[in-house]
């Protein structure tokens, strides 16, 4: 009797754990996203942009959705978890592992329509920075002979450089990467703890004279150019492509250096890295934010998101984190070349629902959506509002986010005019502090001829990753 | 009769099949995965390439002087010493507590095993805040110092563990004995409680050896990322996608374990009978 009772309540037991799996099946089609960790308003799956998303989907389609919404810890995770099968409708990794990934067929071409700027809802291609679509347009995949825009839309950019204060460390000397190996900030200073970034610095030191030269040449180039438009030697059509191809011409130069990674050139700069490491502090990942903040370092090398945020910190003017001894820190990119990053939305092979993915990425890259999560995250969003001044959306990142934040307030005495028209379109300039201009301001937009020389680093081929990690352990091995 | 027999077929085999099931998920599959790995190349054709490039200098150093090689001399030399200072810390703690005279000797050991309840995390970093002050964190000449204080700090209790209960095991009546015999006391222990506790030193020194070769998370912790160990390489070569060069070197990690552990004599299947058999 007893054992009749026992499987006679185990059965119930099963029987109404079936049901209750049974009734909480939800059918409704799934968007997973991979995205980095604090990288939406309001964190990560939690984040109110994911619901309005759902609801403004079910607006535009009648279809309902729902966002499946995951993070992950860095571009290997990011790819390692893609390689081993994890599906993805819509992922979010940097320049180089999309063109990995691109290159290895992980990814799939975003579709024609998504450029088409002549759809309402079409947002990215509506409201994206001319200067970012252009470096999408010129910067190619290598191996595959595609440019960028074909597998990504951008997210958010920035550049890499020296967080500093300028009470301790002189501008000259972060204006070049031989900051690294200057004694006055032995122990001082920190370079980051991976192989791509801090390879970047090793080749920028063995091609100083090289870049510096190239430069130059661009610059005696370009003033030769405008003297010729001055004089009315060439039309302004003609000085226009001229001054693109000198500038396309330049960037090719000082890219093909920055993405050596023949045997030989992987050699001497491994004996320069060798050579800095007495100097660092040390290879940090995430600790040189909390240790520039706290004043045990003086240079920082550092992406410009993050950068910002050091310098807010640092001056106390993050909400409830105030400072005991606010500090004015600085951003600088060094005079011979530096590094043009971004995070960028691609589409996965795997991916289920194109549709509702690139309806994602249009979501965000609606301005309103773009300046809260640049108010959240602090990093530079891609999109800058359009310049049509019928569109709803006119200036708006321009009119909501910069304006508010660095226009000169009347108590500043020194100020000066900034000129970000080659991020927002003709004629957008503001009035801002001066010292902005090495500042906040100057991280997340940087002027048009700093960015001529940044320039964006290939992902290494399979030979000269495995030379790269040799390389790695035996600069780390101290 | 038949009752019985279905019994005792229960009791001896089936209760075996959970854990031989987690130990070819666990274990034995992982295992030939990094196998698997070590000899293949990236498209998974076989290939002897990993080992030879592992084993080969670069840029005309020999691999001698290469950072793998200096690597896996430095984390060795990490992990011995870190071992040696747990045995001269454990080893009278458990002798202590074994012979205390209280009644609740769980409870006095408790004390060296409560702070392991603390993420092991948190409290490396603590240490480290703790070393900040007073002026020996990421200083030039402390890193290897405070590397092994970071591990002996973290696998202390993996070490007081199994001495204490091969201690606690010993019969009391060899002591007398020797007593008796005209042993003095520090001869009876040298001959009667040493030996009788090797297999809880053996088991004590596997568990605290290998994890220092590999704890990478304590190395980085104390020293801003300077010290690197067995498992920082590892770890470098699958973080950067080079999965057959991070096989190669778990393999050979895993092969200079059993070496060093067939030598020393860990493999004598009646010095480790219930020398683990303690619940933390």
């Amino acid at each position: 009797m007893k054992k009749i009772i026992a499987i006679a309540l185990a059965g119930v037991v099963v029987a109404s754990s079936a049901v209750a799996i049974a009734l909480n099946v939800d059918d409704t089609p799934v968007l997973k996203v991979a995205n980095w960790a604090e990288y939406i308003a309001g964190g990560d799956e939690d984040s109110e942009l994911l619901r309005e998303f759902e609801v403004w989907y079910k607006e535009q389609t009648g279809e309902a959705i729902r966002v499946e919404y995951c993070t992950a810890d860095d571009n290997e995770t990011l790819y390692n978890m893609i390689k081993m099968g994890d599906s993805f409708d819509l992922v979010c990794p940097s320049e180089y592992m999309i063109m990995k990934l691109a290159a290895e067929g992980y990814l799939q071409k975003l579709p024609d329509s998504f450029f088409d700027a002549s759809i309402e809802t079409n947002y990215y291609a509506k409201h994206v920075s001319p200067y970012i679509s252009r470096v999408f347009a010129e910067n190619e995949i290598e191996s595959i002979h595609e440019p960028w825009s074909a597998y990504a839309a951008g997210y958010m950019w920035g550049t890499t450089g020296f967080i500093y204060n300028p009470e301790i460390v002189k501008e000259e000397d972060v204006s070049t990467w031989n900051v690294f190996v200057n004694k006055s900030y032995a122990n001082k200073i920190t370079a980051k703890n991976n192989i791509r970034d801090t390879y970047f610095v090793g080749l920028a030191m063995y091609y100083e004279k090289e870049l510096l030269a190239a430069k130059s040449a661009y610059n005696e180039g370009l003033s030769e150019l405008e003297s010729q438009y001055t004089n009315s030697l060439i039309t302004e059509q003609e000085y226009e492509t001229q001054k693109d191809s000198l500038l396309q011409g330049y960037q090719k130069k000082i890219g093909k250096m920055m993405n050596d990674t023949s045997e030989k050139t992987m050699n001497d700069v491994k004996k320069i890295l060798q050579s800095i490491t007495g100097n660092l502090y040390g290879f940090e990942t995430d600790e040189g934010k909390n240790d520039m903040i706290a004043g045990k370092i003086s240079v920082n090398y550092q992406w410009s998101g993050d950068g910002v945020y050091i310098m807010d910190y640092a001056a106390g003017e993050i909400e409830d984190e105030p400072v005991s001894n606010p500090v004015d820190l600085h951003y600088s990119i060094p005079d011979s070349v530096s590094n043009l990053w971004f995070d960028g939305w691609a589409i996965p092979k795997s991916s289920k629902n194109v549709k509702a993915a690139t309806m994602f990425i249009n979501f965000l890259s609606r301005p309103d959506n773009a300046v809260e999560n640049m108010d959240y995250i602090g990093y530079t969003s891609c999109i800058a509002g359009t310049s049509d001044e019928q569109d709803p959306y006119y200036d708006y990142v321009f009119d909501n986010y910069v304006l508010p934040k660095y226009t000169a307030k009347p108590t500043d005495t020194e100020t000066t005019v900034y000129d970000v028209s080659y991020y927002f379109g003709k004629d957008h300039y503001l009035t801002v502090p001066v010292n902005q201009t090495k500042r906040q301001l100057f991280a997340q937009y940087p002027d048009e001829l700093t960015l001529t020389r940044c320039v964006a680093m290939q992902y290494f081929t399979r030979d000269a990753n495995t030379r790269a990690n040799m390389m790695w352990s035996d600069i780390t091995f101290l | 009769m038949a009752k019985s027999r279905l019994k005792l077929r229960f009791s001896r085999k089936l209760l075996a099949i959970p854990y031989a099931v987690f130990l070819a998920i666990f274990v034995v599959i992982p295992l030939l995965i990094i196998v698997y790995y070590a000899f293949t190349d990236a498209d998974g054709a076989f290939t002897w390439d990993n080992i030879r490039i592992f084993f080969s200098g670069s840029g005309g150093d020999s691999f001698f002087q290469t950072a793998r090689f200096k690597t896996f001399v430095q984390s060795f030399f990490i992990s011995l010493t870190s071992t040696l200072v747990c045995l001269l810390i454990a080893y009278p703690v458990a002798y202590i507590i074994a012979n205390c005279k209280l009644k609740n000797k769980m409870g006095l050991l408790l004390l060296f095993i409560v702070p392991m309840w603390v993420n092991f995390v948190l409290r490396i970093n603590a240490l480290k805040e703790l070393l900040d002050w007073i002026g020996i964190y990421n200083k030039p000449g402390w890193n290897i110092f405070n590397t092994v204080l970071g591990m002996v700090y973290d696998f202390l209790p993996f070490m007081i563990m199994p001495i204490y209960t091969t201690i606690i095991k010993i019969d009391k009546h060899y002591l007398e004995a020797a007593k008796d015999l005209g042993a003095p006391p520090a001869k009876a222990f040298l001959k009667v409680t040493l030996p009788l506790s090797k297999a809880g030193i053996m088991s004590g020194v596997s568990m605290v050896f290998l994890p220092s070769m590999t704890n990478y998370v304590v190395s980085n912790y104390m020293t801003y990322n300077h010290t690197k160990i067995v498992g920082s390489l590892i770890d470098d070569f699958f973080k950067n996608d080079l999965w057959n060069m991070g096989s190669v070197t778990a393999l050979i990690l895993l092969t200079l374990m059993f070496v060093i552990t067939w030598v020393t004599g860990g493999f004598d299947a009646e010095s480790e009978v219930n020398a683990r058999g303690t619940t933390l």
